[in-house]
């Protein structure tokens, strides 16, 4: 049993060595590629471009439950983007509150019955179309309740342009987001399927009129540390993975995707959390079985702000939404995509290290801690091995916040002031002492759930939206 | 003593007449005695300070508690020169009860009888205690400069802008976005709007619709804008707009086409 119990906890150090190393591996990768990123959008012309002819127009999608407190400001917000041609679909996928009537009356919108829906992608019923010709750039779809995935597929059902942007209705864009991605894609046109944006805490930001104006960490505790942990997991992660075009994920908070493989892959996946994973998966797999060149890109210097959840409660609703998208991304296509030569890297690396160290995190990590516990219980003389095990897990995860850090100061410095770079670090050190662990209980949890509703997504994704609107009742307070 | 305002306006007509230049200098005074007139006369004398042979005329009005000097052939820094020992001598004998306004003619206006009549009127309203103001031409007989609205949510194109025009003599406002630019066009009512398409609140196509709706043929609209597509051009003539410049912008170009405009 304690031989057990040891041999057991080694392979958990070694688990968590192999785990760091990925993952410092991956950033060396987000460093070799972040010079590249920097000269091409210092060298770019942004402002010339958002009124340029030749850049392609796109059709932002913004999915709405429940938003009435903040839907006037995004849209807003999103109408007056830096970009030459583009159109905004607010879809209200069948609100409680009068999201559906506070656009009517902001935006004297009026029902217009000849809009052309192609049927495209099947969704719940689409109860009308609104417009205004005084905004000829923005229309409401009203349907019945059917999801988010399921309002994305309505607002792909009316757009207008060859390509989509999706976007949190809680979520904030930078005026010149959209151009700096669409500039990704036109370095490559043909075979960018999808680009993602990068996403950055608003909490303890002044935003006037739905634009940022004063760029400030949160003061709270909880958004502070997601702060941290977002540009860890975009500037450490994200661009490593889009230099070896392994990207699992384009965050559901604002990614662009070519809206002709959306149709193809047969468009978002209803009913329950973890579509923007999901679509990009199928977008790998169509594309990889069709032998077809491609790339999913990542795009740091698009920032999208977004309101992180700033208590336990709903920060814990939220990690267990994902930790359940997950779970069910991999048993869905994961299982039978990896270790097949024929997905190529996606098949080989990227869902192998999804799986076994994301998804299966939790276990390992867990179990892995109380073996150590249980054989040093047994043994005290050999305690030094859960310290190896504890320490091995803090250093190797403040090289990597530190290095993400780094990233960020070499290349955005969004918050310049030298407090706040401090409160940074600090905070990045201060993760590995709790809320990593509480990460990745909430994971576990997530899969619990995930295993006991398995036959009723319907009422999961409602509880699911339901705490998303509680979010944005929060996000109001953080901001008034 | 004589009123004041005849005895300048006849003597400033002669040196209208013969066209040679004539310094006037007003100032607000306590009620001045016959006595005391005499003897400002006598001290500050009838040559001015350096000398040379200038003759000076005193005047005082009782009602309007004013005491003028004027001098014959003196330019205004001479004139601006003397007022400085006037000054001073009131003051030490207490009895200089506001500003001074000093004026020099045909300097400060060609009409020698128009600017006596200003430099009473803007008397009215003395300045504070001891302070020469320099009359300066009515700015209501100058051609009135051109008023400018900004709307731009660029605010480092907006203080651009408004330091070029404001230098070249426009009345510039300045408005960050669409509904901000709406509220000082209500409260200005300027010549011009160079507005941007692309702003929070109300973009630049609702502003125009609005600036319309309110006055249809008040102000001229200018859009300045980065979009380049054809739509919007076609659009933004189509709603009422006069000109259509994108960005980047010559400041010189753009100046040319607002004079045109305005």
């Amino acid at each position: 049993m304690r031989d057990f119990l040891l041999y057991y906890g080694v392979f958990a150090v070694y688990y968590v060595i192999a785990i760091n190393s990925l993952y410092f591996i991956i950033m060396l990768f987000s460093f070799k590629s972040i010079m590249g990123i920097l000269k091409s959008s210092i060298y770019s012309r942004f402002q010339t471009l958002s009124g340029s002819e030749h850049v392609p127009p796109i059709s932002i999608l913004v999915p709405a439950y429940n938003e009435e407190l903040t839907i006037i400001e995004n849209v807003r917000s999103l109408l007056s983007l830096n970009y030459p041609r583009y159109e905004v679909l607010v879809v209200n996928d069948g609100s409680k509150d009068a999201t559906l009537q506070v656009m009517i009356n902001e935006f004297s919108m009026v029902y217009s019955e000849h809009m052309p829906v192609q049927p495209l992608l099947h969704t719940s019923k689409i109860r009308g179309v609104y417009h205004n010709p005084a905004f000829p750039n923005l229309y409401l779809i009203d349907k019945e309740n059917g999801g988010k995935a399921d309002s994305l597929n309505a607002g792909i059902n009316l757009s207008h342009y060859p390509l989509i942007a999706s976007i949190d209705a809680d979520s904030l864009l930078e005026k010149d987001a959209l151009i700096r991605i669409a500039k990704v894609y036109m370095e490559n046109p043909d075979e960018t399927v999808a680009i993602g944006g990068d996403i950055r805490i608003a909490n303890g930001c002044k935003i006037e009129d739905g634009v940022v104006k004063d760029i400030r960490l949160p003061d709270k505790f909880l958004p502070m540390m997601q702060s941290v942990e977002y540009l860890k997991a975009f500037l450490g992660g994200r661009i490593g993975w889009s230099a070896i075009n392994g990207l699992i994920i384009v965050s559901g908070a604002f990614g662009v995707f070519r809206k002709d493989y959306i149709i193809k892959v047969g468009g978002y996946r209803e009913g329950y959390p973890g579509e923007d994973m999901n679509i990009i998966i199928k977008l790998h797999k169509y594309m990889l079985e069709n032998k077809l060149p491609y790339r999913v890109a990542f795009c740091p210097d698009a920032v999208c702000w977004t309101q992180a959840p700033d208590t336990l409660k709903i920060l814990g609703s939220q990690r267990r939404r994902w930790g359940r998208g997950n779970l069910k991304n991999m048993i869905e296509y994961g299982r039978h995509m990896a270790f097949r030569p024929k997905y190529k890297l996606f098949g080989m690396l990227t869902l192998p290290f999804n799986i076994l160290f994301e998804t299966l995190n939790p276990y390992f990590r867990i179990t892995g801690l109380l073996a150590l516990i249980g054989y040093t219980m047994l043994d005290m003389t050999n305690g030094y091995v859960l310290l190896i095990y504890g320490l091995l897990n803090v250093l190797y995860g403040m090289l990597l916040g530190i290095g993400s850090l780094l990233l960020e100061e070499i290349a955005f410095r969004r918050y310049p002031r030298f407090r706040d770079i401090v409160k940074m670090l600090f905070y990045t050190i201060l993760m590995f002492f709790g809320y990593r662990q509480i990460g990745v209980i909430w994971r576990f949890l997530g899969h619990i759930e995930y295993l006991r509703n398995n036959n009723s997504w319907g009422t999961m994704t409602r509880t699911s939206w339901q705490t998303k609107g509680s979010e944005n009742i929060s996000s109001l307070e953080a901001r008034s | 003593m004589s009123n004041l305002v005849p005895v300048f306006y006849e003597h400033l007509s002669k040196m209208e007449e013969k066209q040679l230049a004539c310094g006037v200098i007003l100032a607000a005074c306590k009620t001045l005695t016959k006595e005391s007139m005499e003897l400002i006369k006598q001290d500050l004398g009838t040559r001015s300070g350096d000398g040379s042979e200038i003759a000076l005329h005193y005047a005082y009005d009782k009602n309007k508690q004013l005491f003028g000097i004027l001098l014959e052939g003196q330019k205004l820094s001479n004139t601006h020169f003397y007022a400085l020992r006037v000054k001073d001598y009131l003051q030490e004998h207490k009895l200089l009860a506001g500003s001074l306004l000093i004026a020099s003619f045909p300097e400060s206006s060609r009409s020698s009888g128009q600017m006596l009549m200003r430099m009473i009127q803007e008397m009215r309203e003395p300045g504070a205690h001891g302070e020469i103001k320099i009359y300066e031409q009515n700015p209501a007989q100058k051609e009135e400069p051109a008023s400018i609205l900004l709307v731009n949510h660029d605010e480092t194109v907006n203080e651009f802008l408004s330091i070029y025009f404001q230098r070249k003599g426009y009345l510039v406002t300045v408005a960050n976005d669409g509904m901000d630019g709406m509220e000082k066009y209500q409260a200005v009512a300027p010549d011009l709007v160079i507005t941007d398409l692309n702003l929070p609140i109300l973009n630049g196509y609702q502003l125009m619709e609005k600036i319309k709706h309110i006055s249809a043929s008040m102000s001229k609209i200018m859009v300045l804008t980065d979009k380049r597509l054809e739509e919007d051009v076609q659009k933004s003539f189509a709603m009422g707009a006069s000109d259509y410049i994108t960005k980047p912008f010559s400041p010189v170009e753009l100046e040319a086409r607002v004079k045109r405009l305005i």
